[in-house]
């Protein structure tokens, strides 16, 4: 029998889980801008971020079966993931929506000038969006019942494409911003060009994680495994989160890294955004449809012939 | 305070769906929603190969998977044992349907007409009426004719009233039902059997449905595949 994908959370589940692991991971990264002491860079990275992550809620609450009741969903944190999910994004989306209105835009001034209360901000920030990562991977990952996801891998594997996704949105959305607001920055140039090299590794390390998570499940979830490697999910998990999604961007970048002192001197980062993100978008799309249930096993006597 | 329970003797069931109809009479659920089911597949491996009719339904389970994922107490334990969705407090989020191992929950976005373009019918009106739309739908051992049941005096699982409707329209008697917790039930004596079974205990799910199995000349016990036709 053909073995059937996932079919309860579908690509508006897909759709949150990436927009939440991209806009979280470009909050890390403009974070870690912002200490490093690109400024402009890290405003763009949090200008993008937090609406990302906002944006996301809006397909989690679109998956409703009642999208009206949608805050009631607080009320199970003890023991529910969801419950947890949504005290982990609103603190998120306070902390980087605080960042936003007070440092981006539009009061710009006011962490300007309070640079204690921007670096406290900036920690929590980062916690939360960190957490906002990995809890997606715990969410699914407990559920006993469906081995794929059943795996300390996948947390860890959340949080890496998150990042690599997020710095996907930030090379995405930089020269754009530049481009509308007829400006450059060569500082800006140069964080861009640290976070392809960054990029290279963590894509380099997300595929090795995608091989031991594949080869620790590939023993309990053989269903699961198959559909991706061979199954009805091959097409899109070889030639789109694999080759898309990460080969692509390789090449894109260690071209731009070999021919570019700036990054931002061509559109390789814009393209390799583009392929970071629909790779990352894919990469959720399949591990969630992968996501089937392990066989009931029916501790069923057979009747054997004796002597047979 | 009772348990209740359900023994399934799978050597007894011949695979009528006559539990599958019956629960849809009773419950009055839309297309596409089958609380009590019966899945046919095959155990073992050639030479030693059997069919087996394998009716589910919710497990009842005394540490239920859906009730701890649950992220608005929708899905609630009864003192009795019985897990049901109050419907109210359903948001309709699926985690439920995702850590149910045995598929026992089913999401109802928008209850549909059998008969398609006749529209509703005068059943199906009064009985989708009794449910919300939007929210997962799972089985309660007919906890409505339990406690109606238990107003009147009856006992489940003795009076036909009481017992839920799956058990009492099963013709081949495949289906046992009663309080756990006394020890002289029918339930609680072939629970006591050594070839009693629960449904994939490995969840650590505990259920109140126990199952009896297919065989009964037991010379090599093998544990055996169940592939589901749902994702």
């Amino acid at each position: 029998m053909e073995t059937v994908p996932q079919a309860v959370w579908r690509w508006k589940i897909a759709a949150y889980l990436f927009l939440a692991g991209t806009g979280a991971g470009a909050v890390i990264v403009g974070v870690v801008g912002d200490f490093l002491g690109y400024e402009l860079a890290a405003k763009i990275a949090m200008g993008f971020g937090v609406p990302a992550v906002a944006l996301s809620t809006v397909f989690l609450i679109m998956d409703l079966g009642r999208p009206a009741k949608f805050l009631t969903a607080m009320r199970h944190p003890g023991t529910s993931w969801i419950s947890r999910g949504v005290f982990i994004i609103s603190a998120l989306l306070v902390s980087g929506g605080l960042m936003v209105a007070l440092w981006v835009w539009p009061f710009g001034g006011v962490l300007e000038a309070h640079a204690d209360l921007r670096v406290t901000l900036e920690i929590l920030c980062l916690i939360f969006a960190v957490v906002t990562c990995t809890y997606t991977g715990i969410l699914i990952g407990i559920v006993i019942s469906r081995p794929f996801w059943n795996n300390p891998l996948l947390p860890i594997l959340f949080l890496i494409s998150a990042i690599s996704t997020g710095i996907g949105g930030v090379f995405f959305i930089t020269p754009l911003v530049f481009s509308v607001l007829g400006i450059s920055s060569p500082k800006t140039g140069e964080f861009v060009t640290r976070l392809e090299s960054v990029d290279l590794v963590l894509l380099v390390v997300e595929a090795m994680a995608i091989y031991l998570y594949l080869a620790m499940v590939s023993d309990r979830a053989p269903e699961a495994a198959g559909l991706l490697l061979k199954g009805k999910l091959s097409g899109l998990f070889w030639g789109g989160f694999l080759g898309a999604g990460l080969a692509i961007p390789v090449v894109i970048e260690i071209t731009s890294l070999v021919m570019h002192e700036s990054a931002l001197q061509s559109s390789a980062p814009l393209v390799a955004g583009v392929f970071l993100l629909a790779g990352g978008f894919l990469m959720r799309l399949l591990i969630l449809a992968a996501g089937i249930r392990s066989p009931l096993i029916l501790r069923t006597p057979i009747r054997v012939r004796p002597g047979f | 305070m009772p348990r209740w329970g359900m023994v399934i003797d799978l050597l007894k069931c011949i695979g009528c769906y006559g539990c599958q109809m019956s629960c849809k009479a009773e419950n009055a659920t839309p297309p596409g929603v089958t609380l009590a089911r019966v899945e046919v597949t095959e155990i073992g491996s050639y030479p030693n190969v059997t069919r087996v009719n394998l009716p589910l339904l919710c497990m009842q389970c005394n540490e239920p998977p859906c009730e701890r994922v649950c992220p608005t107490k929708a899905t609630q334990i009864r003192e009795d044992g019985i897990v049901f969705v109050e419907e109210e407090k359903c948001i309709g989020c699926k985690y439920c349907m995702i850590a149910c191992p045995y598929g026992a929950r089913y999401f109802v976005e928008d209850t549909h007409a059998y008969f398609g373009e006749q529209g509703l019918t005068p059943y199906e009106k009064a009985g989708y009426a009794e449910h919300g739309k939007g929210v997962v739908q799972k089985c309660d051992y007919c906890r409505h004719r339990i406690d109606a049941g238990l107003a009147q005096g009856l006992t489940p699982g003795v009076d036909r009233e009481a017992t839920p409707a799956c058990v009492t329209n099963c013709m081949a008697k495949a289906r046992y039902f009663g309080d756990l917790e006394d020890p002289n039930s029918e339930v609680s004596q072939l629970v006591a059997r050594a070839q009693a079974f629960q449904l994939s205990p490995e969840f650590g799910t505990d259920p109140n449905t126990h199952y009896l199995p297919a065989g009964r000349l037991v010379v090599a016990a093998e544990p055996a595949n169940v592939v589901h036709k749902k994702g």
